[in-house]
């Protein structure tokens, strides 16, 4: 029994080491829960303009009502999204930093660094598209392509961190091509990929790893 | 019947150097400074175990420099490799064998 209990500890040693040496695992579920606020926030924010731009798209025509110019609409996509992606990565930071307090393990070390390398190539990639196809004035491919294109992005990097997070990577992918047919609804697909999803990931890894 | 303790390798008995294989196992190659953030041990203590590591054949070192400061890496040997995995193994066999 003794010797049992033994080779048992010595497995998970193992396990634990390879997992720790080469995975970067304090990524914190409360961060998946704040980058959702943020993205569920800015739908708020955009919605109005949203259903205007929408309106105007539909009618054909300028509507009275329409309180954006054109050409500030692309400055406040591009302003919003900025800001929601800056607010979301500080908060996943924050997040991620006060665990790996409790955990004491380093923030940043080889694992940090292959995980931001590896998903900035797809995510810089992405916005540059992104940015494109919205100058294109192409708006309504601009929500299935961040889906996408940040799908890749977590599936790239779940290789150097919590592997559950490959599937929240798939689940973006398959929204965006979703959404790919269902142009006109990006606002509605964005705030489900970035807002409830990232929810829903943030607090199954809360209850799975980190509640006390 | 043949006994599934045979196959457990006495120079993976110390905890350090169990640890010391897993990472070199996942990592293309670790360096020393990580090791010993990883597994939390002293210089000389790790420097020990790795040596023993080391004279098995199991790791290999690569001496290199970062600027003007020296990098050690060590990186895991084929013959390392297959040593681990048949201990790893041996262990699985021996906790089912008790079950």
């Amino acid at each position: 029994m003794k010797e049992e209990q033994k080779h048992i500890e010595a497995l998970h040693d193992i396990k634990d080491m390879m997992n720790r040496s080469s995975r970067f695992i304090s990524l914190s579920g409360l961060s998946g829960i704040g980058a959702g606020l943020c993205a569920l926030a800015a739908t708020i924010y955009i919605w109005p303009v949203w259903l205007a731009v929408r309106g105007k798209l539909q009618a054909g025509n300028e509507i009275q009502a329409y309180p954006y110019p054109t050409t500030n609409v692309q400055s406040l996509l591009v302003t919003t999204g900025i800001i929601t992606f800056l607010s979301a990565l500080a908060l996943a930071f924050l997040f991620t930093w006060m665990r790996s307090k409790k955990t004491n393990t380093s923030i940043w070390g080889r694992t940090a660094k292959r995980l931001l390398i590896n998903t900035a190539i797809p995510l810089i990639t992405g916005a540059l598209v992104t940015y494109r196809l919205l100058e294109l004035e192409l708006v309504g491919l601009i929500a299935p392509s961040c889906l996408i294109f940040y799908g890749l992005a977590l599936l790239n990097g779940s290789k150097y961190t919590v592997s559950e997070i490959r599937w929240l990577g798939i689940c973006q992918i398959i929204l965006g091509l979703i959404n790919l047919w269902f142009i006109g609804y990006g606002l509605i697909a964005w705030a489900i990929g970035f807002g409830v999803l990232h929810i829903l990931y943030g607090a199954l890894m809360w209850w799975k790893y980190e509640r006390v | 019947m043949n006994n599934p303790i045979e196959h457990l390798n006495k120079v993976f008995d110390s905890r350090i150097r169990l640890g010391i294989m897993s990472a070199v196992m996942v990592n293309d190659e670790v360096n020393f400074n990580d090791l010993k953030e990883l597994i939390q041990v002293t210089d000389g203590n790790l420097a020990s175990h790795l040596k023993t590591l080391e004279e098995n054949n199991y790791i290999k070192v690569n001496k290199g420099f970062v600027g003007r400061k020296t990098n050690t890496t060590y990186a895991v040997t084929k013959a390392g490799e297959k040593a681990f995995k048949t201990h790893l193994e041996a262990l699985e066999k021996m906790i089912k064998g008790m079950k």
